[in-house]
């Protein structure tokens, strides 16, 4: 599915990632975990295609497309979701007329057909029921007056709406509270499949309770220094970043 | 020479000379002419003047005009596409009221006289109330009264049409009855392409606890200057709510001066401006608060492409010993091209204490954080500009409860940016 090879990427001069590997197979998902600074966010918004960062050297491959070369509404097409970790607010631009522009932009994209105005109401409004989401929120303009769970929620179901093959979910469990980190997993768990993968970026083991992942990274200084299965996560967790000789926190890139 | 000419440029002189030696008005306005003849000379822009600062009108009175004399001829069908379902109207082309393309059944008009024109619009402001007092040809007063309480809506549509080569200076007046609630809207556009000025002025009353919703749609034609004044009185617990999505001509001044004279009152004006080409944009708003706990809020965004220039001068008065008083006003505008261009100048006389006021302006460019958002979800760069640039100004809908009102100004915004091609020209 991805393939990552020596990435270094950097931003306004700041390198911030160096020689990153990462296979990432059909299927599967994978947890990032790592200390402020090392990387994270900036993996997913390469893979997203966010304009400002330069790769100097390496490759990225998506189901054997050279995913750099695409634009970032191609990626989307081709199946790459970015959840934000701080989703953006839209003032004047309601939550229907968005999410529909989305999904017939996408579907044309992928050769499907564009929902009519009608099928587009139904399948929003089942998938929003699914995850609590008010009706009256979709009304709204996107994100705007949302609190931090609401954004969350409405990232999943733009996921669930888009149906990627490549789900990218950027601390998507901070500002949620249990009963939303039940709901939006679920949301989650519920798109998986053998032909959806995704990369789970977390500071916390306790999203990892939810979305099971098969391995886990731990990312710091720009590349990933451990891989292991779930219980790395609690491993990290009970004993932290020390226990691998780095201090969360100390490297914030300078 | 007449006296008060040799005060400006000899370019401009034959201009005033010409239209203070005009006097074929209406009869019932002589006095009011002669009065305003007296003030022109010190009102008319045609100078430097601080209200006048970034409209240059020079250029404009600089070369030979005539006054149109008669209206084009203008058919029903061409009319369909300005109204609004459900509304009256009275229809004015190039500046004349047309009886037969108006329907004014159960609305209270009639023609202007001396009582009625002059008691709000002062011929002594800079700007444009002298000269459409020696000028005007035509106009009309309105009255909604407790008499017909079911009335309708009213539209003012104000056409020129193709014929119009010269100038058109036309007042209306309107007066809403204490109590009464009534909704207007002035609907400016142009049937093919008119070539001159035209100069609107407005006079508005609202009696005690008496409200309107007062909207605006101006389009005119590209080689029009087209200056509309509104001036106004708004007494105890009245409430007036303006909104306005200009489109521009060659040149647009929008000119606001509300006096608020009772406590309980309040002024909210909003608008959109949407300039593109060449255009030049100017709103020039002047909020006079006379007496104690009376409010205002102002909130004026524009979008600027091409080589459009917008103006926003926002001036708030608040009177010696008055108390109690909100007024707030903002200034947003969206720049969409590297040789669009605009100027924001707020300006708070405030001789109170018990004041709370506050003025904002921001220039910007589209939010690259919400653009790589919306283009992370499929959706192309070209339509996701456009869904910002329509998010921006569709925002204020918000501040409108009148579904007809926002489904006819967003028809409006939707074929503004239809003929947009957001794909070039962006900083």
């Amino acid at each position: 599915m991805l393939s990552v090879r020596n990435l270094h990427a950097e931003i306004e001069g700041k390198k911030i990632l160096k020689g990153l590997n990462l296979d990432l197979g059909f299927g599967e998902v994978h947890a990032i975990m790592g200390p402020n600074g090392s990387g994270k966010s900036t993996l997913s918004y390469l893979l997203a295609g966010r304009p400002g960062y330069e790769v100097t050297q390496g490759e990225i491959y998506y189901k054997g497309k050279n995913l750099l070369e695409l634009s970032v509404e191609d990626r989307s097409g081709e199946g790459v979701f970015l959840a934000f970790q701080y989703p953006v607010e839209i003032p004047g631009v309601s939550g229907m007329s968005f999410l529909r522009n989305s999904l017939n932009s996408v579907r044309k994209y992928r050769g499907q057909e564009e929902l009519s105005a009608a099928e587009f109401l139904k399948l929003a409004r089942g998938k929003a029921s699914e995850l609590g989401i008010d009706q009256v929120m979709l009304n709204r303009p996107v994100n705007v007056g949302f609190s931090g769970g609401e954004k969350k929620r409405n990232e999943v179901l733009q996921m669930a709406l888009l149906e990627p093959s490549l789900a990218l979910l950027d601390e998507t469990d901070s500002g949620l509270d249990i009963d939303a980190l039940k709901i939006v997993s679920d949301g989650f768990n519920a798109l998986r499949s053998p032909d959806r993968s995704a990369l789970v970026i977390t500071h916390y083991q306790r999203l990892l309770n939810h979305i099971v992942p098969d391995k886990v990274h731990v990312l710091a200084q720009g590349r990933i220094i451990e891989t292991g299965g779930k219980d790395l996560a609690m491993e990290l967790e009970e004993k932290g970043y020390g226990m691998l000789g780095i201090q969360d926190g100390e490297l914030e890139v300078s | 020479m007449e006296q008060g000419l040799e005060k400006f440029p000899p370019a401009l002189r034959n201009y005033v000379s010409e239209a203070l030696s005009f006097d074929a008005g209406p009869e019932a306005l002589s006095g009011l002419r002669s009065h305003a003849r007296e003030a022109l000379l010190e009102t008319l822009p045609l100078g430097r003047s601080e209200r006048w600062k970034y409209t240059d009108l020079r250029r404009y009175f600089a070369k030979p005009t005539r006054l149109a004399d008669s209206p084009g001829v203008v058919s029903q069908q061409d009319l369909e596409r300005f109204l609004i379902k459900g509304y009256a109207r009275a229809v004015f082309i190039d500046g004349f009221l047309s009886t037969e393309l108006s329907d004014l059944e159960g609305v209270e008009w009639s023609a202007l006289d001396e009582k009625i024109v002059g008691r709000v619009a002062d011929i002594k402001s800079t700007g444009f109330v002298a000269l459409n007092s020696v000028l005007l040809k035509d106009g009309f007063s309105l009255r909604v009264t407790k008499s017909q309480p079911q009335q309708r809506p009213i539209q003012l549509i104000c056409l020129t049409s193709d014929k119009l080569v010269g100038e058109i200076h036309t007042r209306i007046t309107i007066e809403i009855e204490e109590n009464i609630e009534a909704s207007i809207c002035e609907t400016h556009g142009a049937i093919g392409s008119g070539v001159g000025l035209c100069d609107y002025v407005i006079e508005i009353v609202l009696g005690k606890n008496a409200r309107l919703q007062h909207v605006v749609h101006q389009q005119a034609s590209k080689d029009i200057h087209h200056v509309v004044t509104r001036a106004g009185r708004i007494d105890e617990d009245a409430k007036f709510t303006g909104f306005s999505l200009l489109e521009g001509g060659a040149l647009s001044r929008s000119e606001t001066v509300l006096s608020l004279t009772g406590a309980g009152s309040e002024v909210k004006l909003y608008g959109i401006g949407l300039m593109r080409s060449r255009q030049h944009c100017d709103v020039t708003t002047d909020i006079i608060h006379e007496v104690s706990h009376c409010n205002s809020e102002q909130v004026f965004k524009n979008v600027v492409d091409g080589q459009g220039r917008t103006v926003f001068q926002g001036r708030v008065y608040v009177a010696p010993d008055v108390q109690g008083i909100e007024a707030h006003q903002l200034n947003r505008n969206l720049l969409l091209s590297k040789n669009a261009r605009a100027d924001s100048k707020p300006e708070l006389i405030i001789h109170a204490d018990d004041v709370k006021c506050s003025h904002g302006a921001t220039v910007g460019d589209l939010d690259e954080e919400a653009l790589f958002y919306l283009r992370s979800r499929g959706i192309s760069e070209n339509i996701a500009r456009g869904i910002l640039i329509r998010g921006f100004a569709a925002e204020m809908f918000e501040v409108l409860n009148d579904k007809t009102i926002v489904t006819y100004l967003d028809e409006a915004l939707e074929n503004w940016l239809l003929c947009a091609d957001f794909d070039g020209g962006l900083a």
